[in-house]
């Protein structure tokens, strides 16, 4: 009687496994709520339930590749495409055949045989105190190691994905003996040490700490858009530069998504794809997220309309991700913390 | 031949065999995720050239400087509240534990507006001494607000162990010495203070793991430990066997910790008579002495509890985010019963080895039994990929062998429930069996001399005698699985959301107001769980 208990115990603890069908499980690293809005719409639209895993992009991985065939996973989404290369390397993933994703996203912004597919944009810019920079002192990433910045300049730290995709974006660049030439002499400009998030970056120089920020955009439109006022009121003070508008470009990271390897249900993922890429779901991230579209034709948010075009920088986002581990190195050598 | 069977199966029984897999089980895991350490380790040199050395200072500094301040807040809060009658004591003897239910990542977002307030400071600084005095100013207090935010939270590990040496263990000490006169001074220097070190040392070395397993707060204030670097290592370079070289030195530095313990606590042994449990008479302080007593012990409150959780009503005013009553009510509910049947396993598990460590002389198994609570030390990713590797493993074992289980481990509750175990065991046991040597001793002798078995002595005396401790301890662990994060963010099923994987997904997101009113029911739970606690050691003096 005891075991006949016990089995079933077990088996209440354990039936959260069991898949079932028109179901779909998203692993994500994005935790925001539009996106479970989001999946909720493409259930109403197609009938699959979502089932939602959060979790960090690393362990995430780690995961997928301790639960091998078994995985429940369909879907991997991560925040940036290091990640999704990794996951390719490691064979988590499967390619994807779908013309309608290769027709709306560019082809920078995707695997290049459709392993993943960038579905949001996001910019890593300057961000300087209105009263005391003017946009002509700025020009590109690559300047703000010049002697003038000493004291002047502050970012995260160096364990930041953004970080090491924008270094891994200067190596695929410039090389890497410059790479490291500019985060040694970045490092040693910095007002204080790398900490914080980016929106702590831009409320330092708000507060006069420094002038300049590398930050992502949509932590200014949070700011701009918080309920706080004195957050709006830090956001007043600051504005946007988009650097490298001479040469490559301002450096981007998209938010993507790949269908795993030992996927159950490969055409509900597909379809969960090109929903994603869709006009109805790429106009949610403007507004909701401050992310940039990936599908061109969408129209922009209000603050992203006022921080004005760019120039993207137009690298094939997979080298990001074969060069991070070069870039963590280089900033282990360059002590940027 | 036969001897030596004989002398093998002298020591096989229930007991020993029980010791033995309970402990494997503790430590499958990182036998599963450890096994990755003889992978090549090509990032090795470049890390101990490169960053090493600074994550063994930070690591180092952190240590040194919590266990202070958590010395200086709990010590002598908790000789007052044991010893004398002050205006506030009784509210004050409960609520100094409650910065226990803040959790420290929530607590770190709060402690580091502080270094915001603090930049006026530092550009007058830079004015008049420079920009190299004003970074020196800034790292100093950007070190010092983490070490007074960790130690605000965490010293009432410190203090509960401390409370209850100050005011039952050492009653008949205190008591014979103040018959001869000695004064408050001299009892807690030359009787007090020495008979506790055991017991601080004890709650000082939960807070030590504590300090060197945290990433959140290190990571947020800019301070890389050796937690920080097995992430870096292990995630960023993809070398597995680094990162793991990494876990082994926190390790290593915690097992001697474990093992100075252990020595100081058998050096110390001693047992009580029955009327260690009668009420400790409180000393009146004077008026005066009263007024700074109850402000000495608002101090520790004030930094670790009220701070922090008035800023989070501020936050939450102004969030902007409509939250659904019934989607708080589903995650409080799943935090608070799957903490709940956690820290009930964990605590029987704890009972079982404690006492199986009273049994057996054998050095082996009782190394064996002091590794298994090592976990608690060990950073959570580590056992997080432990257990997914373990159970990984486990689903796919009809890759070869013809059998498989009937339902997959990964992904289920009996995988976050496990993970919680391993991890959390160490808080139960490290108590239960600093209790269960000073309290249960000499009865112990007594059964076994009037011939009772071990089952019988573990029934009829420890069970009894420790079933108050073992609530306590479970609402410890109760509180410790409510705030915790790490484990729950790598191995929960889908659709699973905890208030602190609630809270998290916010302030990841930068949404830093709407994380606030999670985080506070958070505290709530917590807050009740410390309720139980209290009221279960009162009801025990009683």
């Amino acid at each position: 009687m005891k075991l006949v208990l016990f089995t079933c115990y077990i088996s209440i603890l354990c039936l959260s496994s069991f898949a079932q069908g028109a179901e779909l499980t998203v692993y994500s690293f994005r935790h925001y709520e539009s996106d479970t809005q989001l999946f909720k719409r493409f259930t109403e639209k197609t009938g699959i339930v979502v089932h939602l895993v959060k979790s960090k992009a690393d362990t995430l991985l780690e995961r997928l590749k301790a639960e091998g065939s078994k995985t429940r996973a369909d879907v991997l989404i991560t925040s940036d495409a290091g990640r999704l290369h990794k996951a390719r390397a490691a064979g988590l993933l499967q390619p994807v055949q779908s013309e309608q994703l290769n027709s709306r996203i560019a082809e920078h912004l995707r695997d290049p045989e459709g392993y993943w597919y960038g579905f949001t944009l996001r910019a890593r810019v300057l961000v300087y105190a209105k009263d005391r920079v003017s946009p002509e002192d700025l020009n590109s990433y690559e300047s703000l190691s010049d002697e003038k910045w000493r004291g002047r300049v502050l970012a995260r730290s160096s364990s930041n994905i953004y970080n090491q995709s924008l270094l891994a974006s200067i190596i695929a660049s410039n090389g890497e003996k410059s790479a490291f030439e500019w985060a040694k002499a970045l490092r040693s400009n910095m007002a204080r040490s790398p900490q914080g998030s980016d929106r702590d970056q831009m409320r330092a120089v708000a507060a006069g700490l420094a002038d300049v920020a590398i930050v992502n955009t949509y932590y200014l439109g949070l700011l701009q858009n918080s309920e706080s006022a004195k957050d709006r009121a830090v956001a007043d003070k600051l504005a946007v530069f988009f650097p490298n508008q001479d040469g490559r470009g301002t450096h981007v990271n998209v938010s993507g998504a790949g269908i795993v390897t030992h996927a159950d249900n490969v055409a509900g993922a597909t379809q969960l794809l090109e929903f994603l890429a869709s006009d109805a779901a790429q106009a949610v991230f403007p507004e909701a997220t401050y992310e940039y579209p990936v599908v061109a034709s969408v129209e922009w948010s209000a603050s992203q309309k006022q921080w004005g075009d760019f120039k993207s920088d137009s690298i094939n986002l997979s080298k990001l991700g074969i060069l991070n581990a070069l870039a963590i190195r280089t900033f282990n050598t360059a002590k940027w913390e | 031949m036969s001897l030596l069977w004989r002398t093998f199966s002298k020591k096989i029984n229930v007991w020993s065999v029980g010791a033995l897999f309970g402990s494997l089980l503790l430590l499958a895991p990182f036998i599963a995720v450890f096994a990755g350490i003889l992978q090549d380790n090509a990032e090795w040199s470049h890390i101990a050239q490169t960053v090493l050395p600074q994550y063994l200072i930070n690591t180092v500094i952190l240590i040194f400087g919590v266990s202070l301040l958590s010395l200086i807040f709990a010590v002598p809060t908790a000789w007052l509240v044991a010893n004398f009658q002050f205006p506030l004591r009784n509210l004050l003897n409960w609520a100094l534990v409650l910065p226990l239910a803040v959790p420290t990542f929530a607590a770190a977002f709060v402690y580091y507006d502080l270094l915001d307030w603090l930049i006026p400071l530092l550009l007058f600084i830079r004015e008049y001494a420079g920009l190299e005095a004003s970074l020196l100013a800034e790292s100093i207090l950007r070190y010092g607000v983490l070490i007074v935010l960790l130690s605000s939270v965490l010293y009432p590990y410190v203090f509960i162990s401390l409370r209850t040496a100050f005011s039952r263990d050492q009653r008949v000490y205190s008591e014979a010495a103040q018959m001869l006169c000695r004064s408050p001074r001299e009892i807690f220097w030359g009787i007090s203070l020495p008979l506790a070190r055991p017991m601080l040392v004890g709650g000082l070395s939960l807070v030590i793991m504590e300090v060197i397993n945290d990433y959140g707060a290190v990571n947020f204030f800019g301070v890389p430990t050796l937690t920080e670097g097995i992430f870096r290592t292990w995630f960023g370079l993809e070398d597995r066997s680094s990162g793991l070289l990494l876990a082994i030195i926190m390790l290593i530095m915690v097992y001697q910790l474990l093992a100075f313990e252990f020595w100081l606590r058998k050096r110390r042994r001693f047992t009580e008579g029955s009327q260690a449990n009668s009420p400790k008479q409180l000393l009146t302080l004077s008026k005066s002495a009263g007024r700074y007593a109850t402000l000495l012990c608002t101090i520790p409150l004030l930094v670790g509890f009220i701070f922090p959780v008035f800023r989070f009503i501020y936050w939450a005013s102004l969030s902007a985010t409509l939250y659904q009553p019934s989607e708080f009510f589903t995650q409080a509910l799943t935090s608070s019963s799957l903490a709940l049947g956690a820290s009930i396993s964990i605590c029987l598990m704890a009972l079982f080895l404690a006492y199986n460590m009273e049994l057996h002389k054998s050095k082996s198994i009782q190394k064996l039994i002091r590794v298994s609570t090592l976990g608690y030390a060990v950073p959570s990713v580590v056992t997080g990929v432990g257990v997914l590797v373990l159970f990984g493993a486990i689903d796919q074992m009809d890759a070869w062998c013809r059998y498989s289980l009937p339902f997959i481990l990964s992904g289920s509750l009996l995988a976050i429930g496990f993970a919680y175990v391993v991890r959390f065991f160490s808080v139960a046991y490290q108590p239960l069996h600093a209790s269960m040597q000073s309290v249960c001793k000499s009865f112990n002798e007594v059964s076994s001399l009037l011939g009772r078995n071990k089952w019988d002595g573990l029934r009829l005396i420890y069970w009894p005698l420790l079933k108050v401790h073992l609530l306590a301890c479970a609402a410890l662990v109760f509180i410790d699985i409510t705030k915790e994060l790490p484990l729950t963010l790598i191995l929960r099923p889908s659709g699973f959301e905890t208030l602190a994987t609630y809270a998290y997904g916010f302030a990841k997101e930068g949404y830093i107001y709407d994380c606030a009113l999670p985080a506070l029911l958070i505290i709530g739970l917590g807050v009740v769980g410390l309720f139980f606690i209290n009221k279960w050691i009162e009801e025990s003096f009683t």
